[in-house]
């Protein structure tokens, strides 16, 4: 797509249906085009760090262990910047209850550091996390730093947490703490019924410093 | 003696006080307070002269001891949540329940607004300094905030390298303002924001925290139910208390420094379930006899640390701790 909106710009140079100012060429002229018209993202939205944030959590992507009771979760994304540049190596820290709504405070289950790879993508294996009885909602925390970049502190909520009685552009104001709709994110069922994982995406967008 | 901690909303349950010899530790009712209303948090201030809480109904009540009978502020502003602090020169700042961010400081004398101070984001904790002359203020957004109570400007925020802080305490001589911030660590500033050492508070948050009156030390406690004391001048851990087994959101130290009182929350519920208190010089730890659910503050009453309980039958009780 990109690369045909470049050369669709050399062609209209070339036909002069496009006229460049004596100090642009060709090619810094489509790379300029193409850098604004490339997708700005808005930041994601911040919310409460939550009680429970633990230091040192683990590098590892897999949070549910063989036995674990609990639906299946898998959670990925990518992680940009708000002009659309994606940020390997961004460190995203993870923590979340289990699925019935503990924190684990002695040790490190269900918590995880992750790093961005080279196409900014992370993602984790998890359970569905509980209720917790002092928030409405299931949520995930998210902490992610970037050097350069304002530390992005949020969470992740899901679609079908009954809360939302099915309709969460209505009722995801039911728990004070969600900043946004943006952070209820769709959960879509994949596998077979003897094995099933519910799935759901998460973008993450840092505002430079 | 200070005081502080991360507001916790108390289950509202009325309970009768069990003022007893209990382990080798007694609680004696010193007072008994008229509350019109169900008082949902309160201080002592003053050396325990003055007892300020904040109604259930929006309003601030203040005792002046041994007067039963408080006298009743309401705050033009907008009702009271259940943060507040007092300082020196009968200042006390008040957060607002609706407010996000907006408190107000007034003279405890008359009841006059002094300040108004928009923090811009909800207030978790406030502390006034000892010489009436600042307000640090802990929020679920922003680092420790720092406002001139003189000029009702602000003078610095501090910093924090993820998320915001969750409380705040001022040293007695006014001079040390400590943060304990949502990144885990506790940074210690002077009360020009100057940055004097940044410490960790272990691997969990840190909930509360309180200066010893000579300011030698302070105690910080939180998410993993240990309390630590720490020597103010280097920031390093003089001492740990075992683990209460949940975590801790209010910390308070007596006037002599040697004892430190916990109220030890639930960690699922949120629910305080236990009142504690730890000897720094023996290492004991001890669960008061009272019911932590009517634990409505804690503070001094002259020499000895002071539990604030919400009796039934809308009444007050300052029982120390000796």
């Amino acid at each position: 797509m990109e690369l045909r909106r470049r050369e669709l710009l050399a062609k209209a140079v070339a036909l002069g249906v496009v006229k460049l100012a004596g100090n642009l060429n060709p090619t810094a002229a489509a790379e300029a085009w193409f850098q604004a018209g490339k997708g700005t993202r808005a930041a994601t939205p911040q919310a409460e760090l939550g009680p429970f944030y633990k230091r040192n959590a683990p590098s590892t992507a897999a949070l549910r262990g063989a036995s674990d009771p609990g639906m299946p979760l898998a959670v990925g994304g990518t992680v940009y910047n708000t002009r659309g540049d994606i940020l390997s190596g961004a460190k995203i820290e993870v923590w979340q209850t289990d699925h019935l709504g503990h924190y684990d405070l002695e040790g490190y289950r269900y918590r995880a550091a992750l790093l961005a790879d080279a196409q900014g993508n992370y993602g984790f294996s998890s359970v569905m996390p509980g209720h917790y009885p002092a928030r409405v909602c299931q949520h995930i925390h998210f902490a992610v730093t970037a050097p350069g970049y304002k530390p992005l502190v949020t969470q992740m909520y899901f679609a079908t947490d009954p809360v939302f009685a099915g309709d969460p552009d209505k009722n995801y104001t039911k728990d004070p703490l969600i900043t946004s709709r943006e952070l209820v994110r769709p959960v879509m069922l994949k596998g077979d019924p003897q094995v099933m994982v519910a799935s759901t995406d998460f973008e993450l967008v840092l505002e430079t410093l | 003696m200070s005081c502080g901690g991360r507001e916790v909303l108390l289950a509202g349950a009325v309970a009768c006080l069990c003022a007893s010899a209990a382990r080798g530790q007694t609680l004696k009712k010193e007072l008994e307070l008229s509350a019109p209303v169900r008082i949902v948090s309160a201080v002592t201030c003053d050396g325990g002269s003055e007892i300020v809480g904040s109604g259930a109904d929006g309003a601030v009540y203040v005792w002046k001891t041994p007067s039963p009978e408080p006298r009743r502020i309401e705050i033009a502003e907008g009702n009271a949540s259940g943060v507040l602090a007092c300082g020196g020169g009968k200042t006390l700042a008040v957060a607002l329940k609706k407010g996000n961010g907006k408190a107000v400081v007034l003279d405890t004398e008359s009841g006059a607004v002094r300040q108004r101070i928009d923090a811009q984001s909800g207030v978790s904790a406030l502390a006034v300094s000892p010489d009436g002359g600042f307000l640090a203020i802990a929020t679920s957004i922003y680092p420790t905030q720092v406002w001139d109570l003189k000029t009702g400007q602000k003078r610095w925020t501090g910093v924090t390298n993820l998320g915001a802080t969750w409380t705040t305490s001022i040293s007695a001589n006014s001079q040390m303002v400590l943060s304990a911030d949502e990144d885990t660590n506790l940074r210690m500033y002077d009360s020009m924001g100057k940055q004097l050492y940044a410490t960790e508070a272990g691997l969990l948050e840190p909930f509360a925290s309180a200066f010893s009156d000579d300011g030698k030390t302070f105690a910080v406690a939180g998410a993993d139910g240990a309390i630590r004391l720490f020597d103010t001048s280097t920031g390093k851990i003089v001492k740990t208390s075992s683990k209460a087994g949940s975590p801790i959101f209010g910390v308070c130290v007596s006037p002599d420094g040697k004892k430190v009182a916990a109220l030890v929350v639930d960690d699922f519920k949120l629910e305080p379930v236990a009142q504690t208190l730890w000897d720094t010089q023996s290492g004991e730890t001890k669960k008061l006899e009272v019911d932590p659910k009517s634990v409505v503050g804690a503070g001094t009453n002259r020499s000895h640390l002071a539990l604030i309980l919400q009796e039934s039958g809308n009444k007050l009780s300052v029982v120390s701790v000796e």
